[in-house]
């Protein structure tokens, strides 16, 4: 009972912030701060004037969708070779690709940032947001991949096959049926659960790919 | 040759694992080699001296400002993470062994819903919560327990503390919890059938069986923090940064990019090595579960 209340008690700590956000969207003052001032719904009308924010708001878009399209397109790339195949030096291979899930954020950043501006004399732009940022999401692309791909019986896809289906079509009639847990989260966001869970069961304990996919929802 | 690739189910592997493995070298070996390079270069003004030197290295061995930095992101980064893991504990155990199975994933996705938004948000509102004019201090004053706002929980290393321990949250309590699933319940059983009493069972089956994980929790948190420096730069005031503070400093204000990149390799190296030290402490408990 007591840890129940320690787990409420945990929850709210962890919404705090959150639940903080919609209020202050609300309030008619300029700095952030309590006492609330009073109502307002200005700041909304603001968002829809401020020009240099609808470019920002773009920006981001582009840089968030093509992140997701290439991670993703990596990942399946790397999930699926780990899940199905055997190949000389596999776990090093898939750990140096799981790397950057660890390598602490400003070491791979300055470096990608000596690589481009010092190295190749490159100005920084989307594209080298977007690169460094496929680089970083690879790894939970594959994570979260890895449970649903894992789960799959290679016999389907020769099943496909046999009747009929190239290796390539095999691929979408067989997998993206059944990968579709995985899928689905992959694009709601970085699930950093998901990335948590594959990744510290693949150096410490496996966990049993099925227990993976009921944690992701699926 | 192609065909030659395709006929094999190693080629096929390698083929498939080739383009995101690609991507890992040109994107991160190839800029770390490059980053270890210039460590040994000199910054000649605006163009780079190439000839190799120790000279970053002997500055950051010699200015004692380094030292302290690096002392103290490796402090924060320590107790960071020894908050998140202790209180992360208790939440993964709960979901584990006190929810009903149906319910486990509502409560992991109860968990993770505040992750999704984003990360410099959460910072920000931490600032709301903390700040001198924030929720605690408003709140306090208007029970009447303090007289003037606290000025000790904004804009120092114990606000960089908090605002990382809640960042982190997740990271600790999801391999704790599928370490904690992956028990054979019929273990407790055993145990209590053989007479231990249920704290003596958690400290002897349960709490040994769940290193593997608490191992994990406290690598994916301890890592990762040395590298932020986005909760000091905008929590920790003038007393707060962190060696994450001064690498960007070099590379961006400073113009000094090779010393930069020696911080950098060292700042990797303490953690590497720390990290290393961590697991040969923990060999026993992890020995044989891979």
């Amino acid at each position: 009972m007591s840890l129940r209340i320690y787990a409420i008690a945990y929850l709210v700590f962890l919404y705090a912030p959150i639940v903080l956000l919609p209020i202050f969207a609300f309030n008619d003052a300029t700095i952030i701060a309590f006492p609330l001032a009073g109502f307002t719904t200005d700041w909304f009308g603001e968002l829809m004037t401020n020009r240099s924010l609808h470019t920002s708001v773009k920006n981001s878009l582009f840089i968030a969708v093509m992140t997701a399209i290439l991670s993703t397109l990596l990942g399946i790339c790397a999930a699926r070779a780990g899940a199905m195949y055997r190949f000389p030096v596999k776990a090093g291979i898939m750990g140096f690709i799981m790397l950057p899930l660890v390598l602490p954020e400003i070491i791979v950043a300055v470096s990608l940032l000596v690589v481009v501006v010092q190295i190749f004399d490159m100005g920084l732009s989307n594209w080298t947001i977007i690169a460094a940022h496929v680089l970083i999401c690879t790894p939970f692309c594959i994570a979260i991949l890895n449970g649903a791909f894992q789960n799959l019986d290679p016999s389907i896809e020769e099943a496909a096959m046999d009747l009929g289906e190239s290796r390539f079509s095999a691929l979408p009639a067989g997998h993206f049926a059944l990968g579709h847990a995985g899928d689905h989260f992959q694009h709601a966001d970085r699930l950093y659960h998901q990335r948590l869970m594959n990744s510290s069961s693949r150096s410490f304990c496996p966990a049993p790919a099925r227990r993976c996919r009921s944690i992701s929802g699926g | 040759m192609f065909n030659k690739l395709t006929s094999s189910e190693g080629g096929r592997g390698l083929l498939l694992i080739s383009p995101p493995f690609f991507y890992a070298l040109l994107l991160m070996a190839f800029p770390l080699g490059a980053i270890i390079l210039f460590s040994f270069w000199t910054q000649n003004f605006m163009d780079v001296d190439t000839t190799f030197t120790l000279n970053n290295y002997r500055q950051i061995i010699d200015q004692p400002i380094y030292g302290a930095l690096l002392q103290r992101s490796l402090f924060v980064s320590a107790v960071v993470t020894v908050v998140t893991v202790l209180l992360a504990f208790p939440i993964a155990y709960f979901v584990s062994f006190h929810v009903r199975p149906d319910r486990k994933s509502l409560w992991l996705f109860l968990i993770t819903i505040p992750f999704w938004t984003s990360y410099l948000i959460r910072v920000f509102l931490w600032k709301v919560i903390l700040g001198y004019n924030g929720v605690i201090n408003t709140g306090l004053l208007n029970i009447g327990l303090i007289d003037e706002p606290l000025t000790f929980i904004l804009y120092n290393i114990n606000a960089v503390i908090i605002t990382l321990a809640h960042a982190f949250a997740p990271f600790a309590i999801l391999p704790i919890f599928v370490a904690l699933e992956k028990i054979d319940r019929s273990l407790l059983e055993a145990s209590r059938d053989l007479g231990e009493n249920k704290v003596m069972t958690f400290f002897r089956v349960t709490l040994p069986l769940a290193m593997p994980g608490v191992v994990a929790a406290v690598l994916i948190v301890f890592i990762p923090t040395i590298g932020d420096y986005v909760t000091p730069e905008l929590m920790g005031g003038a007393g707060g940064k962190l060696i994450a503070n001064m690498i960007q400093t070099q590379f961006l204000a400073l113009n000094n990019a090779p010393l930069g990149a020696a911080l950098a390799v060292v700042a990797m190296l303490s953690v590497t090595a720390i990290s290393l030290v961590f697991i040969l402490l923990n060999r026993r408990w992890l020995r044989g579960r891979s």
